[in-house]
């Protein structure tokens, strides 16, 4: 027998739904960009809200922005150490 | 030294991707080297039931195939890893399918053929929710498709949706605005009812954790 369903978290979709979103696809074209933005300022300029608000809904995306952000992190602290790595021009 | 210590830039990537390229096996190489390393690294342990091989070239395909996508806005290493991580993940959650560890689609299937049509809301829920509760059980019954219903279980139940989308003979995007359409119609049909967004963040904000 399964549990009954999850209305808080329903209805939590509910309240975080928005009139247009953005899939996963095209949520995935900007995930880089996202996860190095808030690795070098700490945060996001407002046109990534229609991504900030696909992560509320979708845990998937969630999940593997998440492991990005981790992995540019990690490889930042390579860069930082060794200098490498870095295309012509970027900033050390 | 490790081949992927080179100093390369997006542009010498790219280059060296093209099939016509005289560099294009070892830029694949360290390509490879490179995902496989971050890859491990973010996923540790949760990889032990994956061929990281596998992953890695299952990876490296996607990535030649869908280069010209590539915006230029972070590095192409970065793009590259958000790429093999969506690859990992989504064979993580058919994994987890295949070995049972997840409620069947087939259950999913018959539950939703009734929810919102029996089964009222225990009576804590109704008070709790002043109502919301018992009023998203009658929207999902009276405004949802069955097909809209299934999906919004699905997911409610946490099954991966490279699983609902092949169940369902779709693809992973219609099903995203299959289940978006929903969420829309479940949101108006509420607001009809009484229940506009302030009721919604209020139950969300307030309501314990069950």
């Amino acid at each position: 027998m399964t549990d009954r369903p999850d209305w808080r978290k329903l209805l939590q979709w509910l309240e975080r739904t928005s009139a247009e979103e953005i899939d996963c696809d095209q949520f995935l074209a900007r995930a880089a960009g996202l996860a190095e933005l808030l690795r070098d300022a700490g945060r996001l300029p407002a046109d990534a809200a229609p991504a900030l608000q696909h992560l509320t809904v979708c845990p998937e995306c969630e999940e593997e922005f998440e492991a990005l952000r981790r992995a540019v992190q990690a490889e930042a602290g390579d860069d930082t150490s060794d200098g490498i790595a870095r295309n012509p021009g970027e900033p050390e | 030294m490790d081949p992927t210590r080179r100093s390369r830039s997006d542009a010498e990537w790219l280059a060296g991707l093209d099939l016509e390229s005289q560099d294009h096996p070892d830029v694949c190489q360290d390509l490879a080297v490179l995902l496989g390393r971050s890859l491990r690294r973010v996923l540790g342990d949760r990889l032990r039931t994956l061929d990281l091989d596998d992953v890695v070239q299952d990876s490296l395909l996607q990535i030649l195939r869908s280069r010209d996508h590539f915006r230029g806005d972070s590095r192409f290493t970065t793009w590259a890893t958000a790429i093999a991580l969506r690859v990992a993940f989504t064979e993580l959650r058919r994994r987890k399918v295949r070995e049972g560890r997840m409620v069947p689609f087939d259950a999913v299937l018959a539950e939703a053929a009734a929810w919102g049509r029996d089964g009222s809301p225990e009576p804590a829920e109704i008070v709790e929710s002043h109502g919301l509760v018992e009023a998203l059980q009658q929207a999902i019954a009276s405004s949802l498709t069955e097909r809209q219903r299934v999906a919004i279980l699905a997911e409610l139940r946490g099954l991966p949706t490279v699983e609902i989308a092949t169940r369902l003979g779709t693809n992973q995007n219609a099903l995203y605005k299959l289940i978006h359409d929903a969420r829309k119609k479940l949101r108006l049909a509420l607001e009809r009812r009484g229940f506009g967004a302030d009721a919604l963040h209020g139950f969300v904000a307030e309501a314990p954790s069950r």
